[in-house]
């Protein structure tokens, strides 16, 4: 009887290596330099189906992290959640796990369920600096500006170098009319990296504070760097405008309709000159192809407005 | 937990991101309402629409307009008038006498019911044996701790609320006269706190006939009118008490009224407190943060309501200004 019972275990145990095998934290190392190389779906094929679990138990956090990012990467932000979430559930305090969930349900735009996981990792690790940034875009799109720059202030004392993060930040300042220390921080971020989107926060600000001719030249150096924004152009053209600078404002008004003849705003900023100038016909000829269209909605409705009160008697 | 992960699946399928946030405004919309929205800031105040605000009614649930009143302040979005019933009309009265959004953000920690009535457990035990109300009078205290002893016409913002007689039926709109008694009139639940006597009437809430008052904040000139909707949502509670029942009725009044008021309204606000009991200020704060939500996730249908609004008197100063 015995005999059959060793015969019996051995057979199982051989069988549970056989389908089982588990790996060395090696294998681990091996599936980080392929995730480094964007190897993506090779790290699925690793890791995926069971595939963190033949890892040891003190590696699989850092698994589920590359699985669920390669996910992400690969454009399957469902099966990332579905790994993320799991992964929470086996290791509720891994630090990175939980902003790692926190970050990828705020950016699909559910700050609400976001939060309380960046909050968990708080309370397990008060300076996370990733979970302040995460913190400081909810309330953001909360609304509360003053919390927003709180956590904005203490993930910038562990990334006071992240240029992006002191846009961010430069943002916020400026929302909150602080346009000084806004401009401060947004030329610490443009002095770590050159970034048209941070040139054109400073024409922005520049302008908010009175500096004209240094916001066209930061808007110009923006545009010079990516040329292919039409809508920095556009911004240019609308300061012009403001500016009682109608001949040039025309002049790019005219070049952007030769660009792009259906461009709404473009259309509706040569109608306004010409309104200015009296032309109302030629005003209500490029509002009328203004407020017909789809894409810009608002710009349509103004536009379709405007052309109503020029045909009131 | 499988329904939640369910849920969360379908939530982030349908979110925005996932879908490529159709939402999200153009970029040509976005450079136009800056445009045009600095064009309106920049004239004056007798040359655009007047900006009116409505606080409605609501307990607890009006603290969100702390957060509604701060996103717009935070945004520059002009107010010109401000009305309102109940903790309407007390948000609005402390925003319109000039205090200060971060102390009046920190307004829960020092409004509970016994800072503004007489209101302990002895009271409450005479209130449901003897049918003895509440008194009220150190509400006006609180008041003039707050703001000072103001008069309707020393406020920076015109001001107006609404409180209704309890022998007439009538609605009775605040304008002048002192602040501190009206606002308490105007917040008095019935049922629970004595009328206030005041000019011969025996006042109480508001809320029962005038929930958002848009009439009275157009009655200050307000043109173009912005709601703040603090509702609650009494489908899901089964009362279980004296006070819970009447204060179910009164929302259910409030969401009668409202159906019609926010037709007159030109922009409503309606942050989610609908669940939050009409005496719960242990949720002030994230009440007041629900507001500051809601008003941001509105404030670009805000700008652009106000803007089209105000394109006749725009475009009134560009027609033929700009000839060579």
């Amino acid at each position: 009887m015995r005999s059959p019972r060793i015969l019996l275990a051995a057979c199982l145990l051989s069988g549970c290596a056989a389908a089982g095998r588990v790996f060395s934290d090696d294998a681990l190392r091996e599936t980080e330099a392929v995730f480094a190389a964007g190897g993506y779906p090779e790290v699925i094929a690793r890791l995926g189906e069971g595939g963190v679990q033949k890892l040891p138990r003190r590696s699989r956090a850092a698994a589920y992290h590359l699985l669920g990012q390669s996910y992400l990467r690969t454009g399957e932000s469902v099966l990332a959640l579905q790994t993320y979430k799991v992964a929470e559930g086996l290791h509720p305090k891994d630090l990175t796990i939980l902003t790692d969930l926190a970050d990828l349900l705020r950016s699909a735009g559910l700050a609400d369920l976001a939060r309380p996981y960046y909050e968990r990792v708080l309370d397990i690790h008060p300076g996370n600096a990733v979970s302040h940034v995460g913190l400081a875009l909810v309330f953001r799109e909360y609304g509360n500006l003053a919390k927003a720059q709180e956590h904005y202030e203490l993930a910038l004392r562990e990334w006071d170098r992240n240029p992006v993060l002191l846009k961010g930040y430069a943002e916020v300042l400026a929302d909150r009319g602080d346009l000084a220390a806004a401009t401060r921080a947004i030329r610490r971020s443009l002095d770590l990296q050159v970034e048209p989107d941070a040139l054109v926060c400073l024409a922005r600000l520049q302008r908010r504070q009175g500096a004209k001719a240094e916001s066209y030249a930061s808007l110009a150096d923006a545009a010079l760097r990516e040329p292919r924004r039409a809508e920095w152009a556009l911004q240019r053209g609308l300061w012009l405008l403001e500016d009682g600078r109608f001949d040039e404002a025309r002049e790019l008004a005219d070049r952007l309709i030769e660009l792009d003849a259906a461009s709404p705003l473009a259309r509706w900023l040569r109608a306004s000159i010409a309104m200015r100038r009296g032309q109302l016909a030629a005003a209500e000829e490029d509002l009328a192809a203004a407020a017909a269209s789809r894409d810009d909605p608002f710009t349509a409705r103004v536009a379709g407005a405007m052309l109503e009160l020029l045909e009131k008697p | 937990m499988r329904t939640g992960r369910a849920a969360l699946l379908v939530l982030l399928l349908a979110s925005p991101a996932a879908a490529g946030d159709p939402a999200a405004p153009s970029p040509s919309d976005a450079l136009l309402r800056e445009h045009l929205w600095a064009q309106l800031r920049s004239l004056p105040p007798d040359k655009r629409p007047k900006v009116g605000v409505a606080l409605s009614a609501g307990a607890v649930r009006g603290l969100a307009h702390v957060g509604v009143l701060q996103v717009l302040e935070d945004a520059g979005f002009p107010v010109d008038a401000v009305a309102g019933t109940s903790m309407g009309a007390v948000v609005g009265s402390l925003y319109a006498a000039g205090l200060d959004m971060a102390k009046l953000r920190t307004l829960p920690d020092r409004l509970t019911f016994s800072a503004g009535s007489n209101f302990n457990a002895i009271r409450l035990f005479q209130l449901f044996m003897a049918d003895s109300l509440i008194d009220t009078r150190k509400f006006e205290l609180f008041l003039k701790n707050e703001i000072g002893d103001k008069r309707f016409d020393q406020t920076p913002t015109p001001f107006a609320c609404v409180a209704m007689d309890l022998l007439t039926g009538e609605k009775i709109i605040f304008r002048e006269g002192p602040l501190a008694p009206a606002v308490r009139a105007s917040s008095n639940l019935p049922g629970l706190f004595k009328p206030v006597v005041y000019r011969h009437r025996y006042l109480v809430d508001g809320g029962v006939v005038d929930y958002i008052p848009v009439d009275a904040v157009r009655l200050l000139g307000a043109e173009w009118v912005l709601a703040s909707v603090t509702e609650g949502d009494f489908s899901k509670t089964v009362p279980s008490n004296v006070l819970m029942t009447l204060s179910q009725i009164f929302d259910i009044r409030g969401a009668i009224l409202s159906r019609l008021q926010r037709k007159e309204a030109d922009l409503i606000i309606e942050p989610a407190v609908g669940d939050v009991p009409f005496h719960d200020l242990s949720r002030a704060h994230e009440v007041i943060e629900k507001g500051m939500r809601a008003a941001s996730r509105k404030l670009t249908a805000a700008e652009e309501s106000l803007i089209l609004f105000s394109l006749p008197r725009l475009q009134e100063g560009w027609v033929g200004k700009g000839k060579p």
